[in-house]
């Protein structure tokens, strides 16, 4: 696997630098099992490529590796969920920084967002004590009642 | 328990003909502190010049001196006002926020709320609402006030401890009906941005209206300034530089905010003649 991972890079490099010398936009190759789709912007000006591998069978190629961590542990994780249905805020302000991050500590008593329903701004605490392991929705995003927002690593 | 009305933006904000205050209203359900969230927005810049942010319950409203301002759920008018790069003195803005605080309240159903240097105002010789503003600046030196203002609505006798209750009321209490908080939220604003929007030329209307709601002028009243007391009569009432008493042992004496705090004020008024 590991080797073929090697030979794939190596391979993408090489038609990325095929399409780029042709002018070429779109690619696709099939070897065997697996199968490459290379695509750049639309125009002719020189992007960097997006590479977007299409599995085409059981053993795909490699792709960009799914968030570090165990998935297996996930179960442990606790959700910080959304009291009420509104809209997400992660700052205080527009121009502040987010309440929180991946990888900050929080206790049951720290603000975490804010969930704005009816124009009144619901400030939204953690409820349990562990690290910020995931942020599940964007700022602006609307939520739905019991919305899981965060995924917190109890302590 | 009663469920009173709750804050409204769009009730307050309706027909809000104001040129720099209430430019964005922001209600919360909880905080620790509006003044908090207000510093918040002092990152936006000018562009959040006049943001009132009001909250329904506070966990750590802030008085002057650290003192807490106790506030229940839905039962005050807790707002904080940030102004960025200010025209006018901060102790300017504590009398502007008192005399509009003082009119907003006054106008619901009476008209004689009055103000006790340097930042509270009273009902019936009881406090019913608070001012505190904080001045600071940003990194690249903009200058910027958040003005906390605090009034008691609907509170009743009971929401006080024995002790606060000797000293402090709400609207409810002294008028003995329930007033409108949106209605009261919304006169603030305009008031304030009446005094505020003229800046240092206002000063003197500020000035004037405030002496006149002042209660201490012509009192006999005890101050306790840096850890001593002082007895005298109030001949005088500053804004910035203070207070001027006539001192019982000899002399006249001015008294500043930061430091002074009125002990005791005796009811009966002095015949100066």
């Amino acid at each position: 696997m590991g080797d073929d991972k090697k030979f794939d890079l190596k391979k993408v490099k090489e038609i990325v630098e095929f399409m780029l010398e042709n002018d070429l936009v779109e690619v696709e190759i099939a070897e065997g099992d697996n199968k490459i789709h290379l695509k750049r912007p639309g125009s002719s000006v020189s992007q960097i490529p997006v590479v977007a591998p299409v599995p085409a069978a059981a053993h795909a190629i490699p792709v960009i590796a799914a968030a570090p961590g165990q998935p297996a542990a996930d179960d442990k994780l606790v959700g910080i969920k959304s009291p009420i249905v509104g809209t997400f805020y992660s700052a205080p302000s527009p121009d502040s920084p987010p309440y929180v991050k991946v990888g900050d500590h929080v206790t049951s008593d720290t603000v975490v967002c804010i969930v704005e329903a009816m124009k009144v701004m619901n400030e939204i605490k953690a409820e349990a004590t562990g690290i910020i392991e995931k942020i599940m929705v964007a700022n602006g995003q609307a939520v739905e009642f019991g919305q899981v927002l965060f995924k917190i690593r109890p302590d | 328990m009663t469920q009173y009305a709750a804050l409204n933006s769009d009730i307050i904000e309706s027909g809000l003909d104001t040129n720099r205050i209430g430019s964005q209203i922001i209600i919360y359900k909880s905080t620790s502190s509006t003044n908090d969230i207000a510093a918040e927005y002092v990152r936006g810049g000018k562009k959040n010049d006049g943001l009132a942010v009001f909250a329904e319950s506070q966990t750590a409203g802030r008085g002057r001196r650290g003192n807490k301002w106790q506030s229940g759920d839905g039962k005050s008018i807790l707002c904080s006002i940030l102004l960025y790069e200010p025209d006018i003195r901060p102790d300017t803005l504590t009398i502007a926020c008192a005399v509009a605080a003082a009119e907003s309240i006054g106008r619901c159903g009476r008209n004689d709320a009055k103000i006790k240097w340097p930042n509270d105002i009273l009902l019936d010789d009881k406090k019913v609402a608070g001012i505190l503003v904080e001045a600071s600046a940003t990194k690249n030196k903009k200058k910027y006030y958040i003005a906390g203002i605090g009034i008691n609505c609907h509170q009743k006798k009971e929401d006080f401890s024995d002790e606060l209750s000797r000293t402090a009321t709400s609207i409810d209490i002294q008028s003995g009906g329930i007033c409108d908080r949106n209605r009261i939220a919304k006169r603030l604003l305009i008031n304030l941005d009446h005094y505020v929007t003229g800046g240092l030329e206002n000063t003197g209307e500020i000035v004037e209206k405030w002496r006149s709601m002042s209660i201490l002028l012509g009192k006999r009243i005890t101050v306790e300034h840096n850890g001593r007391k002082f007895t005298g009569n109030c001949i005088g009432i500053e804004p910035i530089e203070g207070l001027v008493l006539q001192l019982e042992r000899g002399g006249v004496k001015m008294f500043d905010a930061a430091s002074t705090t009125v002990v005791k004020i005796e009811l009966t008024e002095i015949d100066n003649g």
